[in-house]
């Protein structure tokens, strides 16, 4: 069986070495290498061309996320950190999980497990629940990129595929349907107002009624978006009181 | 609290000149009921009006002189009686020259300075009460707003304390290192425990106390470096420099640990390979100095971080224009420094 080779990132030496330590415990990983910050990390990465990170999340010369924004880096990423407000959730593809520091190693099981199911077994998973303070990836042409889900303004379908409107006023591609984003998203947060739009409420500027359908104008976007008839009478059943 | 005060100045005006046009209104509908209206009378009417309306802003600034000096009741009210009556009196005088010169009557001394006891005396001493009485309501008004605002600050200088205490990234980031050194050095994360509990005992034990001594505030400072020194172990340097003199002063409580996290972060973030961190406590002429250097130099992030502007609001809370918080750069290092004067820190 080939082994799954793995990198290490973190600017600190003892929280590789209590990984490392960890890691030891699993014949199917191989520990190729170390790296103590976002440069010395790409080089490895480039060099190595690991099948799994270990990332840490708040490294001295920037994040995680900067480093992997800066790479086109396709394999597994298992995030670590001592605290962050954003949980990161496996979402779109089954690439990433997220550790908290100091690490189990009964979490870390459960971790390298769950990369290593296939796609076809996450599409039968019951949906995940997202919540607001989430940072969920997306894979925009082999590059990743983490999105705050408090900083998703709306999501626009196209075909069966959907497109996020950012805060940042950047747009994400993403290979989720808008029935699996309405799974996925909180209700309290997100609705859907028309076939092809899901609206983040946060992002609410003006709403105007006509008849018995509707639009609303959202910070960050020029366009008002259309709410259709048959989601305003869902919505209203659903927030009205 | 200034504007507070300037509000409530706009505020005084408004209810006296409510009352002002109160009691002219009740003197004009007098004048109908006697019947004695006329175009000179008008013009006597209209004239004491103004003559009242200045007198009454002399009243004002009189009031507000007089009332600056500290006073006990009684002299309080000898005060009132005396400016009602010298009031009054001015008053009907001014009252008797008019008459004197548009009806050109001489009417009877005597009998207007008796009206200065009745009508012109109980005129104004209803202005002194409506004076005071604003006047005391609006002060309460102030002082009210005045303490919520102290206690609002003073809780949130709890509550960030509490936060740089109970710091997430520093408790996990200090659990993870003994992780490794249980396994590395058994010895070391031996020591690490220590210090990390004595951390945290340090934390508990100041933790209802606004203020503690500079000698404490070092201890627990010293704590935190030795841990962070286990943590980026040769990348770390540091070392406390004190004043023996000063050892008993009073400051707020953990008021430096923001300083040492930053110089901690943004050295080593400037400087991956290592950092060297010195700390200075010290007295020069009335002040009491602490400053807080890392080798470096000082980056935009530094001036803008929300702990430093914390640090700002608590010296101001407790030495308001008594401190000075800066950031320099000198030899290669980036100081933070915090000066209080002596006189405001014993």
């Amino acid at each position: 069986m080939k082994k799954t080779t793995a990198l290490l990132i973190d600017d600190e030496r003892l929280p590789r070495v209590a990984l490392r330590k960890k890691l030891e415990k699993f014949v199917e990983i191989e520990v190729v290498g170390e790296a103590s910050g976002i440069d010395t990390g790409i080089n490895a990465i480039k060099e190595l061309n690991p099948d799994l990170l270990f990332l840490d999340i708040q490294l001295t010369d920037g994040s995680g996320f900067d480093l992997l924004e800066k790479i086109a880096y396709n394999g597994k990423v298992i995030f670590v950190t001592a605290y962050d407000k954003y949980a990161i959730r496996a979402f779109e593809i089954n690439a990433i999980d997220y550790l908290l520091k100091p690490v189990s190693q009964n979490r870390l099981k459960e971790a390298i497990k769950r990369l290593n199911d296939s796609e076809e077994k996450l599409k039968h998973d019951k949906p995940v629940k997202l919540e607001y303070d989430d940072r969920i990836m997306i894979m925009v042409r082999n590059m990743m990129h983490f999105i705050k889900l408090d900083g998703i303004i709306c999501i626009n379908a196209s075909r069966d595929y959907t497109y996020l409107f950012t805060s940042d006023g950047k747009k994400f591609l993403s290979l989720k349907s808008m029935h699996n984003w309405e799974q996925s998203l909180p209700e309290k947060d997100f609705a859907r107002i028309h076939r092809s739009w899901i609206i983040n409420f946060n992002f609410v500027s003006i709403t105007q009624k006509s008849g018995s359908s509707g639009t609303v104008q959202m910070i960050g976007m020029t366009e008002p978006l259309e709410i259709s008839r048959r989601y305003l009478q869902i919505l209203k059943s659903k927030y009205l009181f | 609290m200034k504007s507070m005060e300037q509000r409530n100045e706009r505020r005084f005006w408004r209810y006296l000149m409510v009352f002002y046009f109160y009691l002219l209104g009740n003197n004009f509908i007098g004048g109908f009921e006697s019947n004695t209206q006329s175009w000179d009378s008008m013009i006597v009417f209209i004239s004491m009006s103004v003559i009242i309306l200045l007198l009454l802003f002399i009243l004002r600034f009189v009031f507000r002189f007089l009332f600056k000096i500290p006073r006990t009741l009684p002299a309080t009210i000898i005060i009132v009686l005396t400016i009602s009556f010298t009031f009054g009196l001015l008053y009907t005088l001014s009252q008797y020259i008019f008459y004197l010169y548009v009806y050109n009557i001489p009417d009877q001394l005597i009998s207007f300075l008796k009206l200065a006891f009745t009508t012109g005396q109980w005129t104004f001493l209803f202005f002194s009460l409506a004076y005071l009485g604003i006047n005391y309501w609006l002060n309460l008004e102030v002082e009210r707003e005045r303490s919520r605002n102290a206690t609002n600050l003073a809780q949130k200088a709890q509550l960030q304390m509490l936060r740089y205490q109970l710091n997430p990234h520093f408790l996990f980031n200090s659990l993870t290192s003994i992780q490794a050194l249980v396994h590395e050095n058994p010895d070391r994360a031996d020591i690490m425990v220590t210090e990390l509990s004595d951390f945290l005992r340090f934390t508990l034990q100041y933790n209802d106390r606004i203020t503690i001594t500079v000698r404490e505030e070092i201890n627990i400072t010293e704590k935190y470096l030795a841990i962070e020194k286990i943590r980026f172990e040769e990348r770390l340097d540091y070392s406390i420099k004190f004043d023996n003199a000063i050892l008993k002063a009073e400051i707020p409580c953990f008021i430096t640990q923001p300083l040492v996290e930053n110089a901690v972060k943004f050295g080593l973030q400037k400087n991956p390979k290592g950092i060297k961190i010195r700390m200075n406590l010290f007295q020069s002429d009335e002040n009491l100095i602490i400053e807080v250097s890392n080798t470096g130099k000082l980056i935009d992030g530094w001036s803008m971080g929300i702990g430093l502007q914390n640090i700002n609001e608590r010296l101001n809370n407790a030495y308001p224009g008594d401190y000075k918080f800066d950031l320099d750069e000198a030899e290669g290092f980036v100081i933070s420094r915090i000066l209080i004067r002596k006189k405001a820190a014993i």
